[in-house]
């Protein structure tokens, strides 16, 4: 895997010695850069302030487990992040999915259960990783915001999912926008209409987050060509057949 | 003045979630990934309050490692607390001949690690 490429980041929850050992070799197969944590404190400030591609939970049933998850999903980078949860039984399963995990494994896991299980919850990572990414860019254009009229400003930042429009008039959260704007580098025009999520009033100027309502189904297809080839490369492809860990 | 720990692992994650806990308990840890480089840690420094020893290290064996501490007067006051996988009573008795503190089975859970190696420091 070449250096510019970037690895994705997981957090594995467990006390488990069995539990980490297994761990430990299958995501060293699938380049996730993994945090370990033991005790429920450092597990939510891990949660609560680093972005994170999974969360891998040895699911105890306890309120911990759900305090994690919870956390998880209530933290804005990491509200749709893949939620893998070892379980011990059915009842578990009930907790876990009710709480919110994506992908479910039944303990002991072993080194072979392990991936499959983390092969099955790959392709969901990465696809929310890209949906994540936002570029920096400096476009200008004029924003019709309805109720105001047109507004002028520029894109300062830009992902599939919505767009960081900076001005010189008030903005405020829930009000409708339409923006068309050229991608750099590209003759191609892009109709996007958004909700403003968020404000901020940086050196004076309004910054308001915009996510988007509607995007024409093949400006869409070419607003997420263009991300992919403007972000850091993520890994493309699930681990190598040849690559896989044999059972231990 | 805090405690110092020396962990002698070859377990990446198991290192990092014992050397994370043991640091927001209040202790200052080190850390090596082999018997040798945790046999040299400890000479070099000898002034650890504990050593948390696998049995199974590349290059040098738990067993081999815990010998030379004991055997070097630099070392062998360090109290050991060896981890091991095998759970049998007489492996037990026999490293804690050779000089071990306790021996714990490493496929439990590690809060009972943390939790004995508090008792240990705190026995001393």
């Amino acid at each position: 895997m070449s250096e510019d490429v970037v690895k994705l980041k997981g957090l594995l929850f467990s006390s488990d010695a069995q539990v980490l050992s297994v761990m430990n070799q299958v995501l060293d197969n699938f380049e996730i850069e993994t945090e370990v944590c033991i005790e429920l404190s450092s597990a939510l400030d891990a949660v609560t302030n680093t972005k994170l591609d999974t969360l891998i939970m040895d699911w105890t049933g306890s309120d911990d487990s759900i305090q994690i998850l919870n956390a998880m999903r209530n933290s804005a980078q990491n509200a749709k992040s893949t939620a893998l949860a070892m379980v011990n039984g059915d009842l578990e399963v009930q907790s876990a999915t009710k709480a919110g995990a994506n992908f479910i494994i039944y303990k002991p896991v072993n080194v072979d259960q392990a991936t499959r299980f983390l092969r099955a919850s790959y392709g969901n990572m990465l696809m929310q990783r890209r949906r994540a990414v936002r570029c920096s860019v400096d476009i200008p254009v004029t924003a019709d915001v309805i109720g105001t009229g047109p507004v002028e400003g520029k894109i300062v930042y830009l992902s599939v999912r919505g767009l960081a429009f900076q001005c010189r008039h008030a903005m405020q959260v829930d009000q409708h926008l339409a923006i068309a704007f050229k991608l750099p580098g590209t003759s191609a025009l892009i109709h996007v209409s958004g909700k403003v999520v968020n404000v901020a009033t940086p050196d004076d100027q309004t910054r308001a987050g915009v996510s988007f309502s509607s995007v024409p189904p093949k400006e869409f297809t070419v607003l997420e060509q263009w991300m992919s080839n403007h972000s850091p490369k993520l890994p493309s492809q699930l681990i190598a057949p040849d690559n896989r860990p044999t059972a231990s | 003045m805090r405690a110092r720990v020396l962990l002698i692992d070859d377990s990446r994650f198991l290192r990092s979630a014992l050397e994370k806990t043991l640091i927001a308990k209040g202790f200052e840890v080190q850390v090596a990934g082999d018997g040798e480089e945790g046999l040299r840690l400890a000479r070099e420094d000898g002034k650890f309050d504990l050593i948390l020893l696998d049995l199974f290290l590349p290059k040098m064996t738990g067993h081999e490692v815990l010998r030379l501490l004991k055997e070097d007067p630099a070392t062998a006051a360090i109290p050991v607390l060896v981890l091991s996988g095998l759970a049998k009573e007489k492996e037990r008795q026999e490293l804690m001949n050779s000089g071990a503190v306790d021996c714990l089975v490493k496929a439990q859970d590690l809060m009972a690690v943390v939790a004995s190696a508090e008792r240990c420091l705190k026995l001393e």
